[in-house]
């Protein structure tokens, strides 16, 4: 009696012809379609890492500076994190297609534990870079005009408190701060520097009133278009982790409650390591390269 | 209701898809109605627009420029993303897949509900954006950046230094109407799921906690919705992304089904070439669709002023300086854009072949003309279709480079097109042909398929496109494939299956009349948008005869405008047929034309839930007409005859 | 429509048969050699290449083989029929076709007439005017 079949809705007669039905082809439907899911994943991943490598091959500058200001250490940290739950993930579904109910649920339970570690090391990522401004400001009424780069420290009615570099403004010319990074900033000029090559300036703290500032730049997606690929394609990878950890907690709570679905688990684990793969090509192409 | 209306019966959801896209078909059309009003009479106060004039208090009841872009932008974006794809893919996808392969539903019933569910709310957000203050998207539906970019809701913009206005923009402007209408889809959307997954062991308590989920589900949602659709143009961007999971639900469904559950007997090459077509058409949604869907989020974080991919640097939209910074590329949004709308017109004509291919077969009485050919034709078609995009972007500014071989791929494709013609022709030659309406249907699908493709081939050449690109000769193309192809194939296969459908014949001398007059007026309105376009009559603007080179078009475009009121008009002819044959007409026997596939012989007319009382066991290919074997002119699929496999056609 | 799939979850038969387990896949062996191959990638970019091409093939190169181990034994690819490997490849095949076709566009463009220019000198007025 094969499963599809049944699944069909069908009542095998005796004399019907054996699993025909599949053609030959022993793969189950279940599995056809998460597989034909993951292709149209592929093109949709394609779509816009594709016109990230387009657009970064296109300006390589401006993408070589930002991709500096990103953390290396988490993301590092992070695609570990994500390696580990594609492994307890895999491990899952062995157990689960093994009828081994505690294991499945202990390895199903780290898997959601590592994508809530996951997002929350990207949230860490996020705030840093949402605490982060470029501001053209005088430090008083007829001061000189700086560029100050760094972190928000404290902010009250009145002033913004910045930890990190300025630069004065050139006077040959208007700047773009929109284009400005962090690295500009932080060598006092906006000739490109050796890539790579770390200041030895110190971070300080600079108060700045705010009916002074001219401009106020925050390292959203808007800045440029470095961190609208890094936003947008972080952002929705995170929102696939999201989407995956729904069926992780439900195929857990369901083993729990003595249930285990080896097919659905198998076609999680699928999905799973899939956006486990993206990972794996997105923290190069944004971060190390 | 889990029979009716929550049903995963795929033969419902097929009809519940067939209702959706005629009323958007209805809404379309009188979409097109007002371009036309406004091209015959551009801005003539002599000439108010009827009803709507009064209603919208312009003045002296002129259209004014901006609402015609509005109305030709959402004409064609109804039209296509929600008349003819989900007419072709969505109705007979569903509702012919399982019962030409002998399965008895789709691999994923639950799957196939949801798709039908969440595509009313995509429906339902689309119609929302004629609400909003502005109006609705008017970028056209191709929403080139930056025009795309432009906020219509000029009351509203959102500063790319406060992130925390998107969040919070004016839900408030929204009237009742809209809200109500997205708040019932979304409702039912979240009782869908409800309905299977909500199962708590007592049933009372399972509907409560199913209905309390599905408001609470409802209202969540549609704030969100209000939230995120501040203008007409944001509507548009969400309403179609949220429409596109809902085709790749359906094409996932559809591929599996026919890869897994063709019954015994039912090789590959023994499936009708409707069902073939529906397959590559699935390919085509499965694998274009979700670049549609990036580039539409991409874009629609650009509306929103959060990224800047497609607008370059320091650009200004009416002396307003734009608060991301720019640094895309418009260019960019067109290649991604193609990438998927090239792939999209041959999933919005590949269908009709392939039904209009069974139809020709069975009232020409004879085996299909190569059916082999055919189906390396339609696998052609499609692999072309995705290296041939960029056609549509021979006067964006892109590298000559890529115009030159993207002309040579184009002229490609008029080979696999050229052999489908021919082998309809040749099934067609020396038939033993029944006029039935579905058959004159599809005989005008041929004729008209052919001025349509023999008229693209003009446009692949890139040098002809610089005199025609976006003048009425691309307008006359696009309604000759789309509409004299696609449509009369769609209104052939509704007149072919409905006998199965609701189990009733239609009206014959209804049918007849609505097809010669359909036929008629679509000629007398679209071949001479031809002789416009060749004069250089541009398309997309309001009002042409303020310029005095094409001053002189407008008597033809008033005949054209005639035609189009007719042809508008006749249609009411088949809505009649339609629901007066569903309540009068008489019965239907199982298989009133003859035919030899499983849907015909293997179940009544409408089949039950489940479709066949066994699993059919198919012994011969799809087109077994006048087969020597039988005395019969057909061949069952099903019906086993001794010695038959000596006797088989050779395709 | 039968009763069994008018069940709650219609699509699979879950409780009708139990999976066997493909195959002894080696998990741990790839989950270390996944580490160490992050280690190494990280470990490469610290080190700047005079050519930054360099550093891009060697990151993607990792990048590639740790997706193959990916696919290949979690994801089981390795012990899969025909019918998943076309699948697999026909997405892949337009990949290359939509980002190579995107190049002549926007890669090969004149940095001094595209937005590829770093140095643009039009700042918004405000800059200079805060009051």
């Amino acid at each position: 009696m094969s499963d599809t079949v049944l699944n069909h809705g069908y009542i095998p007669e005796e004399h019907a012809p054996d699993p025909v039905i599949g053609h030959g082809d022993p793969t189950p439907p279940g599995k056809v379609g998460i597989w034909l899911f993951l292709a149209s994943e592929i093109m949709f991943f394609v779509a816009i890492l594709g016109s990230y490598v387009i657009l970064r091959s296109g300006s390589h500058e401006l993408f070589a500076k930002h991709a500096l200001a990103l953390s290396k250490p988490l993301a590092g940290i992070n695609t570990l994190v994500l390696i580990f739950s594609s492994l307890t993930m895999a491990l899952a579904v062995d157990a689960s297609q093994k009828g081994k109910r505690n294991k499945t649920i202990i390895c199903l339970f780290i898997t959601f534990l590592c994508a809530a570690g996951f997002l929350g090391i990207k949230a860490i990522e996020y705030t840093s870079k949402f605490k982060h401004h470029t501001i053209v400001a005088r430090e008083s009424a007829n001061g000189p005009l700086y560029v100050y780069d760094g972190h928000l420290h404290e902010e009250d009615a009145a002033s913004m408190t910045i930890e990190g570099y300025r630069m004065p403004v050139p006077e040959h010319g208007s700047i773009d701060i929109h284009l400005i990074s962090e690295h500009d900033v932080m060598n006092g000029g906006i000739e490109p520097a050796e890539a790579g090559q770390k200041s030895e300036k110190a971070m300080e703290t600079f108060t700045i009133p705010k009916s002074e500032i001219a401009q106020d730049i925050i390292y959203g997606p808007w800045k440029n278009i470095f961190y609208a690929d890094y936003f947008t394609l972080t952002g929705i990878h995170a929102i696939h982790v999201i989407g995956g950890m729904f069926p992780i907690a439900f195929l857990c709570i369901f083993a729990i409650r003595g249930k285990l679905l080896p097919h659905h688990t198998e076609y999680v684990g699928l999905y799973w390591h899939f956006v486990d793969l993206v990972w794996i090509f997105l923290f190069p192409l944004l971060y190390l390269i | 209701m889990k029979r009716y209306i929550f049903s995963t019966d795929h033969k419902i959801i097929g009809i519940q898809f067939l209702f959706m896209s005629l009323l958007f078909f209805v809404l379309g059309g009188l979409l097109a109605m007002l371009i036309r009003w406004q091209l015959a009479w551009p801005s003539d106060p002599n000439h108010p627009v009827p009803i709507l004039g009064q209603l919208m208090g312009w003045s002296k009841g002129v259209m004014p420029p901006d609402f015609y872009t509005m109305v030709f932008s959402m004409h064609a974006t109804i039209m296509i993303f929600f008349v003819i794809i989900p007419l072709l893919v969505g109705v007979f996808g569903n509702y012919l897949i399982p019962l030409k392969i002998g399965a008895g539903d789709m691999a994923f019933p639950f799957l196939n509900g949801l798709a039908f569910w969440s595509a009313l709310p995509a429906g339902s957000i689309i119609l929302a954006g004629f609400f909003r203050p502005g109006g609705h998207a008017a970028a056209g539906w191709t929403v080139y950046p930056p025009l795309s970019a432009v906020m219509q809701n000029s009351g509203f913009g959102i500063a790319g230094a406060q992130f925390g206005n998107v969040l919070h923009p004016l839900g408030s402007t929204w009237p009742m109407t809209p809200v109500i209408m997205t708040f019932i889809a979304l409702f039912m959307f979240v009782a869908y799921v409800c309905a299977y997954y909500v199962n708590l062991g007592n049933k009372v308590l399972d509907i409560c906690v199913s209905v309390v989920l599905s408001l609470i589900g409802g209202i969540v949602i549609t704030r969100g919705v209000q939230h995120a659709v501040f203008d007409g143009q944001s509507a548009w961007f969400l309403s179609i992304t949220w429409l596109g999971f809902s085709s790749l639900m359906g094409a996932v469904n559809y591929l599996t089904t026919i890869i897994k559950l063709r019954c015994p007997g039912m090789t590959m090459f023994r499936l009708p070439l409707s069902i073939w077509s529906l397959f590559i058409t699935s390919l085509l949604v499965l694998l274009a669709t979700p670049v549609l869907a990036a580039t539409l989020t991409m874009n629609l974080l650009d509306h929103l002023r959060l990224t800047s991919f497609y607008e370059p640097f320091n650009w200004v939209v009416t002396n307003v300086p734009q608060e991301n910074s720019g640094g895309g590329f418009a260019i960019m949004h067109q290649h991604m854009f193609w990438f998927y709308s090239h792939p999209a017109v041959y999933i919005m004509i590949l269908p009709a072949m392939g039904m209009v291919s069974d139809i020709l077969a069975v009232f020409a009485r004879k085996p299909i003309f190569g059916y082999r050919p055919m189906v390396y034709a339609m696998s052609g078609i499609a692999f072309l279709g995705f290296i041939v995009w960029a056609h549509h972007m021979f006067q964006s500014g892109m590298n000559p480079t890529l115009g030159t071989t993207f002309a040579v791929s184009t002229m490609f494709i008029a080979v696999p097109s050229a052999i489908k013609v021919f082998n309809w022709l040749g099934t067609l030659w020396g038939g033993n042909i029944r006029f039935e309406v579905p058959m004159l249907h599809a005989i005008a699908f041929v004729a008209m398929f052919t001025i349509g493709g023999l008229s693209g081939i003009f446009m692949a050449s890139t040098a002809v496109d610089v005199h025609i690109h976006d003048t009425y000769f691309i307008v006359a193309h696009i309604h000759y494939v789309l509409f004299g192809g696609s449509m009369f194939g769609i209104f052939g296969a509704i007149t072919f299956w409905y006998p199965k459908m609701f189990g009733r014949m239609m009206n014959n001398a209804l049918g007849h009349i609505h097809f010669w007059l359909s036929f008629i007026a679509f000629n007398c309105t679209f071949f001479a948008m031809h002789i416009l376009g060749i004069g250089g009559m541009p398309r997309r603007v309001a009002d042409y005869t303020s310029y005095p080179t094409f001053a002189h078009f407008q008597p033809m475009n008033q005949f054209i405008s005639m035609s189009a009121f007719t042809l508008g008009a006749v249609q009411i002819l088949f809505v009649i047929n339609f629901i007066g044959s569903w309540i009068w007409g008489k019965k239907a026997p199982g298989n009133p034309w003859e035919a030899t596939t499983l849907e015909w012989n293997d179940c009544p007319s409408p089949p039950p839930h489940g479709n066949f009382a066994k699993t059919p066991v198919v012994h011969h290919g799809p087109y077994e007409y006048s087969s020597p074997l039988v005395e019969e002119d057909w061949l069952a699929q099903t019906r086993y005859v001794e010695g038959a496999e000596n006797f088989v056609v050779k395709h | 429509m039968t009763a069994h799939s008018q069940s709650r979850m219609p699509e699979e038969p879950h409780d009708v048969s139990r999976p066997e387990p493909h195959h002894v896949v080696p998990y741990f062996t790839i989950f270390i050699v996944l580490v160490v191959l992050t280690i190494i990638t990280v470990a490469v970019a610290l080190v700047r290449f005079p050519n930054e091409i360099v550093n891009v093939l060697l990151a993607l190169l990792v990048a590639t083989i740790k997706g193959c181990c990916v696919a290949l034994f979690f994801m089981h690819l390795k012990y899969e029929g025909k019918l998943i490997y076309l699948m697999l490849i026909v997405p892949i095949c337009l990949m290359l076709i939509l980002v190579f076709a995107l190049i002549p566009d926007i890669v090969m463009t004149d940095p001094g007439s595209s937005s590829a220019s770093l140095h643009l000198f039009n700042a918004h007025p405000a800059i200079y005017n805060p009051h």
